[in-house]
């Protein structure tokens, strides 16, 4: 390295060239900043805060198998803004006195009609989405349209946080009761992951999260605070992290020899058995993971394995993936931070699934 | 993620190489025009799913 020169008046004490370049680098390093920073704010680019959550809607089950269930008669309140300060939108959620998500139902079916029992988790059940936009009641409503008269009921027993396995210790212990003319099962990317099943982790980057988590305090909550591209720079890199992370951890249950897959197809063999002995037809609903990576959804590599688990169990199977080409999916989610679909996915999924039902001759016509 | 890691770490080996030469030479006013731009890179890389982005990311680049 060459030597540094003094400047001009070759004073001690004056700055070298050195430090008068390094001055003006930090100074327009730090115009910048204040640049971006005005830019974020004039254009409101930071990101929503977390919605707030009141009332619970599940309660401890008697039965082992379920572990928990929806507690009959109670309403979750779901308040979301777009930013800190701006109109709320609020959301509720239902439970009828049978822990069904929705208007009350009488456990006999009604003579003509038809019924249609929608099994899963919070993607089924409809969490963040207000009565009447889960993909069970769009679904019910495009077969309204389509069927004219004749009664339709879509019954939704989703349950938020519930895997396959309960999903079919459900069909067995409770909607059987009821019925239905036709059962689907909503599957989802992380129903492999069952209680009590070892999870094949692969290491989530802690230190990152734990620093980019907007419940940590200290020094990162008192810059978030005050500038709001470290709140949008950090909000972004933590979503990604943790997405990312999910996608994967997610993906690797679907391994050939991942006991949690191997669980949910001895299950979902059970539940195919169990209808078919009572010749009700049984379709599996793949919802897909609402994040885009390299061009395909976060779900794809894990959905093809169901697929072909499905082909060889001659499982009717339908893939959601096709229905969200080309679109926005990040726009399609609650929050940025959540990973549930919006009204407007629920509806593109809800119309789908009526098409598929019709094109299957599920609907009678 | 760690695989995004590695390769930014990468890149940041290669931008400081170049951010070194820069400074030593005749061209060291460039560094402080890369410090000015860097924020403003970060806001892109960051406003990329903003609808209200698109339209000026593409006039620009």
């Amino acid at each position: 390295m060459r030597p540094e020169r003094r400047g001009e008046s070759g004073a001690p004490g004056d700055w070298s060239r050195g430090q008068r370049r390094a001055l003006i680098s930090a100074a327009a390093l730090a115009l910048g900043l204040v640049g971006a920073e005005l830019v974020v704010r004039v254009l409101d680019l930071t990101p929503p805060p977390l919605p707030t959550v009141e009332g619970r809607v599940f309660t401890q089950s008697g039965d082992a198998r379920l572990r928990f269930e929806n507690l009959p008669g109670s309403m979750q309140r779901i308040t979301y803004r777009s930013s800190v300060g701006a109109r709320a939108h609020v959301v509720e959620a239902h439970v009828n006195s049978r822990g069904l998500r929705g208007p009350e139902v009488e456990l006999a079916k009604p003579p003509g009609g038809l019924r249609i029992a929608c099994l899963g988790d919070s993607h089924t059940f409809g969490y963040g989405v207000a009565e009447g936009e889960s993909w069970p009641d769009v679904l019910r409503q495009s077969l309204q349209a389509d069927l004219g008269s004749q009664a339709i009921e879509v019954l939704n027993f989703g349950v938020n946080a519930f895997d396959t396995e309960q999903e079919v210790a459900q069909l067995e212990l409770r909607v059987l009761d009821y019925s239905p003319d036709l059962v689907l099962i909503g599957f989802y990317l992380n129903d492999t992951a069952l209680r009590g099943v070892a999870p094949d982790e692969q290491a989530l980057p802690g230190f990152w999260v734990r620093l980019l988590d907007r419940r940590r305090g200290g020094w990162i909550a008192w810059l978030r605070k005050r500038s709001m591209l470290a709140e949008l720079a950090a909000d972004e890199c933590y979503r990604r992290i943790v997405f990312d992370y999910y996608a994967r951890s997610r993906s690797a249950g679907f391994a050939p020899d991942y006991p949690g897959w191997i669980r949910v197809q001895a299950a979902l063999r059970r539940a195919q058995d169990l209808l078919g002995r009572r010749g009700v037809p049984v379709g599996l609903v793949l919802i897909p993971f609402l994040i885009r990576d390299e061009g395909e959804l976060g779900s794809h590599a894990a959905f093809e394995v169901v697929q072909e688990f499905c082909a060889s169990a001659r499982l009717p199977c339908l893939d959601l993936e096709a229905e969200f080409e080309g679109l926005d999916v990040d726009s399609l989610r609650l929050h940025p931070q959540d990973y549930h679909a919006t009204a407007q996915a629920h509806r593109i999924i809800g119309v789908r699934v009526a098409d598929w039902l019709a094109e299957r001759g599920w609907t009678g016509r | 993620m760690n695989n995004s890691f590695r390769r930014i770490s990468g890149g940041l080996k290669t931008a400081g190489e170049l951010i070194r030469s820069m400074w030593r030479g005749p061209y060291w006013w460039l560094v402080p025009l890369v410090m000015f731009l860097l924020p403003a890179a970060l806001v892109f890389v960051l406003m990329q799913a903003s609808p209200l982005a698109a339209p000026f990311v593409y006039v620009l680049f």
